[in-house]
């Protein structure tokens, strides 16, 4: 955290402002612009340019090869790219950099994902306590069994990081080509426009430098993966929302019928006046999610991390209904992206856990407590951090 | 006081169940079930088999092809065909020209067009809306020019036309006097869609079907005898809504089809203990109630006085947003947690075919859930019920 003398303070620093409006500028390029194509899918050139621009280790520390940022500058990097309703799984991207470098022995994997010479990509499944991959031993040589299902963008992917339980019950990160053999994908195209593959290992050969079997990191680096996602997830939420608030406003100040414009109209006036507030709300559940990583040790963060996603995912639907509502019959064509806008959020809604498994995360985190919510009872066991 | 049904009106009822369980195709069953887009022929197939039954147009007057069914009968035949899965009958020309034609219209138009749409050999398309003429319809400007050759020209566009792609005759309100007030400038005229001048571009919806188009009017001829009743009433031609019809906007059927889906589907995801699914159940089901005796009261009141107040607009509101919920929480079942599979295109591949397909049925839900965001825009979106009710009932 930034040292200042101010008490709560909240405000971006310079560099902070710097990498927002780089991200808007790039957004304004590579972003949806008014007009949705059916081409605005993946697009390995943009990843590889955000790669470059040193934007996938932009929540890591320098000692773990990204560029000095946090929680808050993934925040401020993925509501741009949400902005635009960007394709590319940037989400996905910023957790795989995460997870990478909590494994010190994968610093060659973590730097070529970051400069986006591989696209690295995490295969977790929804609950991330019912793994369904095993890892075993044969001969010397190790395997992977099992599935993974709904992997975004995996068909584009060039390693996967997945878990597999080990013969002791302990838990296991593998870091898996996709080439690999006896590795099959089962490929579909996701509801948001996502290249999305259902995964199969029937005993995928890896070898020992790319699996970690120290169960406490590995449950360590998942878990500040998977937090740091769903921070990231809020973060894109909220940026699509604020797509969809701004061309809602600017319709409404345009369109006329009945001799004036929409806007004039008292009832939608208010109905606007409550989609602001909807979308600043969902902004801070975000800079709370953030914050709260960047502050607290998980496991303390979960309880407002998982408020945030039900928050900002709440906010972020009603926006979404009601800028189609607003748009009238335009709103229901592919030739805005409106549509684009509330399928991506439907599919966020499901995305690592549904609003029942954060509810019942805040049923179970530490007790309900002040200011950030941290509690002095630790949880029962490591696993539960997840 | 009693909602059961006369000995004679469950006897219809049974019959209409009867017909549809004899005369409906499997085939289009299972997509009106599973919320995927129609083809033509299952659309049509089921309009001949109710033509040749005599109920395509069952609430007509007897004289002009229907059966003369009140607003009761009505009711229980949408009823119990939506709730079994029949598809919709198409209302252009049903519910929407035809009456017009019948009550508006000369012998000569009543003889060559009303027929066509008992038996439902004509297909008609609605051009109401424009680009700038939406919720505010009086501001259309597709202009219908008296020439000298003494027939129309007709120029301008309509926009979100319905199935403009297979119709044969559109049904269009336009301009015929630009000096005048625009509700009294505004003619009913009927155009055959085979006219040159006439091209139809389609348009994708947030589900990414094609439903709706543009058609674009570029000096189309129309003869004269193709207006109904005088130049310049149309508006009030178009007003002109059987009443009773707006009762039935709440479609109950498809609502209690639609829940009894979810429970199902709520059951088959192992979540028929989990008590958060059960709440969210059970508030849709008394939302469901609440609106099912509201339609009741209201037709009842019909029923006795023959005349629908302001305050239906009430059912179409409710009925709008009851779809879209259930709809939504349907698509949040199958999903649960999952990246959903969509991909539009594999409805049109498989057209035509059996095509009992879990993963496409899975499909069409979502396609099912995007689309029902249109029932609380069209058909005079909420907003304008809204006002309806403020102003017409409430007087305010």
């Amino acid at each position: 955290m930034p040292v200042t003398d101010r008490d709560m303070d909240l405000t971006f620093t310079d560099a902070q402002i710097g990498l927002r409006d780089s991200v808007a500028r790039f957004v304004s390029d590579y972003g949806i612009s008014g007009k949705l194509s059916k081409a605005h899918r993946f697009r390995r050139d943009c990843w590889v340019r955000i790669a470059e621009l040193g934007w996938l280790g932009a929540g890591l520390l320098e000692s773990e090869g990204g560029f000095g940022g946090g929680p808050v500058e993934i925040m401020i990097l993925l509501e741009r790219l949400g902005y635009g309703l960007m394709p590319e799984p940037i989400l996905q991207g910023v957790m795989a950099s995460k997870i990478l470098s909590s494994i010190n022995q994968w610093g060659v994997v973590r730097d070529a994902h970051i400069s986006g010479q591989y696209i690295v990509l995490p295969a977790f499944p929804r609950k991330v306590d019912e793994i369904s991959c095993t890892i075993s031993s044969f001969r010397g040589e190790l395997h992977v069994s099992g599935e993974v299902r709904a992997v975004i963008e995996g068909p584009n992917a060039d390693r996967l990081v997945i878990l597999a339980a080990t013969d002791s019950g302990s838990v296991a990160l593998v870091c898996l080509d996709t080439k690999s053999p006896q590795l099959t994908a089962d490929a579909y195209p996701s509801l948001d426009g996502h290249a999305v593959a259902n995964y199969s290992f029937n005993q995928t050969p890896v070898s020992r430098g790319n699996v970690c079997i120290d169960d406490d990191l590995v449950r360590s680096a998942a878990a500040s993966g998977v937090q740091l996602g769903r921070c990231a997830l809020c973060a894109e939420a909220t940026g699509i929302s604020g797509f969809l608030f701004d061309q809602t406003l600017s319709y409404v100040k345009t369109r006329k019928q009945f001799g004036r414009t929409l806007g004039d109209f008292q009832a939608l006036q208010h109905r606007l006046a409550d989609m602001y507030i909807a979308l600043e709300e969902a902004r801070s559940l975000s800079l709370m999610a953030a914050i709260t990583l960047q502050d607290d040790p998980i496991p303390r963060c979960m309880r407002q991390i998982s408020a945030a996603k039900i928050g900002v995912l709440q906010r972020a639907l009603h926006i979404a209904r009601e800028a189609i509502q607003l748009h009238g019959g335009i709103g229901m064509t592919e030739e805005l992206p409106i549509g684009a806008g509330f399928r991506r959020l439907k599919v966020l809604e499901n995305l690592m856990g549904v609003k029942a498994d954060d509810l019942q995360r805040m049923t179970n985190a530490p007790a309900f407590g002040c200011l950030h919510g941290v509690s002095k009872t630790p949880l029962s066991s490591p696993g539960d951090a997840i | 006081m009693n909602i059961s049904y006369s000995t004679e009106l469950e006897e219809f009822a049974s019959s209409v169940r009867e017909f549809v369980n004899a005369h409906l195709s499997p085939i289009t069953k299972r997509r009106v079930c599973t919320g995927q887009p129609l083809t033509l022929k299952d659309q049509m197939d089921w309009q001949d088999a109710l033509a040749r039954r005599g109920w395509l147009a069952g609430f007509w007057p007897k004289q002009f092809g229907g059966c003369g069914w009140d607003v009761i009968h009505n009711y229980v035949f949408r009823y119990e065909t939506a709730y079994i899965g029949a598809p919709r009958i198409l209302p252009f020309g049903v519910n929407y020209v035809g009456p017009v034609i019948y009550n508006y219209g000369t012998e000569e138009q009543k003889k060559r067009h009303l027929p066509g749409i008992t038996e439902n050999k004509i297909f008609w398309c609605q051009g109401y809306s424009e680009p700038n003429a939406g919720s505010d319809l009086a501001q259309l400007s597709t202009s219908a020019i008296r020439g000298h050759d003494g027939v129309y020209h007709v120029n301008g566009t309509k926009m979100w036309t319905t199935d403009a792609h297979w119709a044969d005759w559109m049904f269009a309100l336009v301009r015929t006097d630009a000096k005048a007030k625009p509700q009294k400038g505004i003619s009913f005229i009927l155009i055959d869609m085979r006219s040159p001048g006439i091209s139809v571009k389609p348009i994708r919806t947030i589900e990414g079907c094609h439903h709706v188009n543009q058609v674009y009017f570029d000096d189309v001829v129309v003869p004269l005898e193709n207006l109904i009743g005088e130049e310049n009433r149309g508006w009030d031609y178009a007003k002109f809504l059987l009443g009773n019809e707006r009762v039935l906007s709440a479609d109950l059927g498809k609502i209690d089809r639609f829940l009894e889906r979810l429970h199902r589907l709520i059951g088959d995801a192992g979540l028929s203990n989990d008590i958060r699914w059960n709440d969210k159940f059970h508030e849709l089901e008394i939302d469901v109630l609440a609106l099912k005796w509201l339609t009741w009261r209201m037709l009842d009141r019909v029923n006795a006085n023959q005349t629908a107040g302001p305050e239906v607009a009430m059912l179409k509101i409710r009925g709008s947003e009851l779809q879209q919920r259930i709809t939504e929480t349907t698509f949040d079942v199958i999903t649960n947690g999952s990246v959903p599979a969509y991909d539009p295109d594999l409805f049109a591949a498989n057209g035509g075919q059996d095509d009992e397909n879990s993963g496409l049925e899975r499909m069409g839900l979502t396609s099912e859930f995007l689309l029902q965001r249109v029932l609380s825009i069209w058909g005079g979106s909420n907003e304008i019920q809204k006002n309806i009710i403020a102003k017409r009932a409430l007087c305010l």
